[in-house]
């Protein structure tokens, strides 16, 4: 495990050979705001019905940390299935809260024209209220005031407006902390609430299912089990689908805290 | 902070052992069945500092079902046995034992002419995976000769057996 102490956050990060770059205990301003962060696999869908998983592992085993104008990167290449399977891997932190992740699928895998989907899913264990109290919420209508509402239940949430905006946030209601979270244009994103189970956190480590993330049957929703996501510990799921037309792309949703 | 970095090699095979020798365990690795996952995790939200814990996932090609063992590195106990929802991603032995068998397939070696295979492995959900019952597991072999030749060997790892060889095209028919 390295920690990363710069531009107001305590990263903790891994990375071994054959493995992914996984996020551990993260601090902001001195507050702990992510438990744990990975994106545990890749599934690749092409037209014919052919589907398969990639996993994300690094043959280096090392990550770069890159400093940027008000924060920093932590970057990995996924190179385990060579130059026509290379995915890249990047964790960027500013000093205002504002963080993220990113996939960018280099392609072009065994076909370039437009005939795959990657559905790339990524895990935030995040921990706004250091103490189970955790409480996801949605924008909802009407527009333009949007205003927040609760989201009752685990389950899959899509945005209602513009993936710019953010849709999605995890608030600590005593202290008003909060995470807000928007999708990427383009990702198709969506993004699943769950309360925290010990389970799931152990099948992280790429566990999948036939079905591409986000279907009923498979990852998240075979650990949905209609419990509340409000005033407790929560992680979200946000699962990009993205077409392979674009050639190089990138997906991953940003998050900004508020309130810390 | 739970210690999540990387487990050494000696940690990998007490892991096993442990798991191995967990009465809820023995009774599925006596059945066809491999451990295709060790890592680190955490027991639960609220463990100290030096905890030391590492999940082992099983997976009992008889019965579809995938195990999750969690073992406590430092007191040497199996800490929780719950059957996981998911399939894990393929073991180095399983990608081993697919692209063995895909060697040895005579349309792949008819593709091949001698040529080196250069081979890339992955977990595959065919179309046809749910036919049986229960479902198996399956790898699909990219066999890779060269820049521009490509076959897919789909492997049955339940039955051991290459049961299909498909050209470029599998991929993208409608």
């Amino acid at each position: 495990m390295t920690l990363i102490s710069q531009s107001n956050w305590d990263v903790n990060y891994f990375i071994s050979p054959n493995s992914d770059l996984r996020l551990g205990n993260c601090d902001y301003n001195g507050t702990r705001v992510i438990y744990a962060a990975s994106v545990p696999f890749i599934y690749v869908n092409y037209s014919g019905g052919f589907a398969f998983t990639d996993v994300v592992e690094s043959s280096s085993g090392s990550a770069d940390v890159r400093d940027i104008a008000n924060g920093f990167d932590i970057r990995a290449a996924y190179d385990f299935y060579g130059s026509s399977y290379l995915y890249e891997h990047i964790w960027r932190f500013y000093d205002d809260g504002q963080f993220g992740s990113t996939i960018i699928v280099h392609g072009p895998g065994v076909d370039h024209n437009d005939n795959h989907i990657y559905h790339v899913p990524f895990r935030y264990d995040l921990d706004v209220s250091g103490a189970s109290g955790d409480s996801f919420q949605r924008r909802f209508l009407p527009f333009p005031f949007a205003p927040w509402a609760n989201v009752p239940q685990e389950g899959r949430v899509l945005p209602l407006f513009p993936p710019t905006l953010f849709n999605w946030r995890l608030l600590d209601t005593a202290t008003g902390k909060r995470a807000m979270i928007r999708a990427r244009e383009g990702d198709n994103g969506e993004i699943w609430a769950l309360q925290y189970s010990s389970l799931e956190a152990w099948t992280s480590w790429g566990g999948g299912q036939s079905a591409p993330p986000g279907s009923p049957g498979s990852v998240p929703a075979v650990y949905d089990n209609n419990q509340s996501v409000q005033n407790t510990d929560v992680v979200l799921w946000y699962i990009a689908h993205i077409p392979s037309a674009n050639l190089i792309t990138g997906c991953g949703p940003s998050l900004k805290l508020l309130g810390f | 902070m739970p210690n999540l970095a990387p487990l050494e090699a000696e940690e990998i095979d007490l892991a096993v052992r442990l798991s191995s020798e967990d009465d809820r365990v023995r009774g599925v690795l006596q059945r066809r069945s491999r451990t295709v996952l060790v890592e680190p995790t955490a027991l639960d939200r609220k463990e100290p500092d030096d905890a030391r814990h590492a999940v082992v996932g099983i997976y009992n090609y008889e019965t579809n079902q995938s195990l999750a063992v969690v073992v406590d590195l430092r007191a040497q106990e199996v800490r929780a046995v719950e059957e996981a929802p998911v399939q894990f991603q393929l073991s180095r032995e399983e990608k081993r034992e697919a692209e063995e068998l895909a060697t040895g397939d005579e349309r792949v070696r008819g593709f091949l002419q001698g040529r080196d295979m250069r081979p890339l492995t992955r977990l595959f959900f065919p179309a046809t995976a749910g036919k049986d019952d229960p479902p198996h597991r399956y790898a699909v072999v990219f066999v890779l000769p060269s820049d521009t030749e490509r076959r897919f060997a789909v492997v049955d790892l339940t039955d051991r057996q290459v049961v299909d060889v498909l050209g470029p095209e599998a991929l993208t028919v409608e």
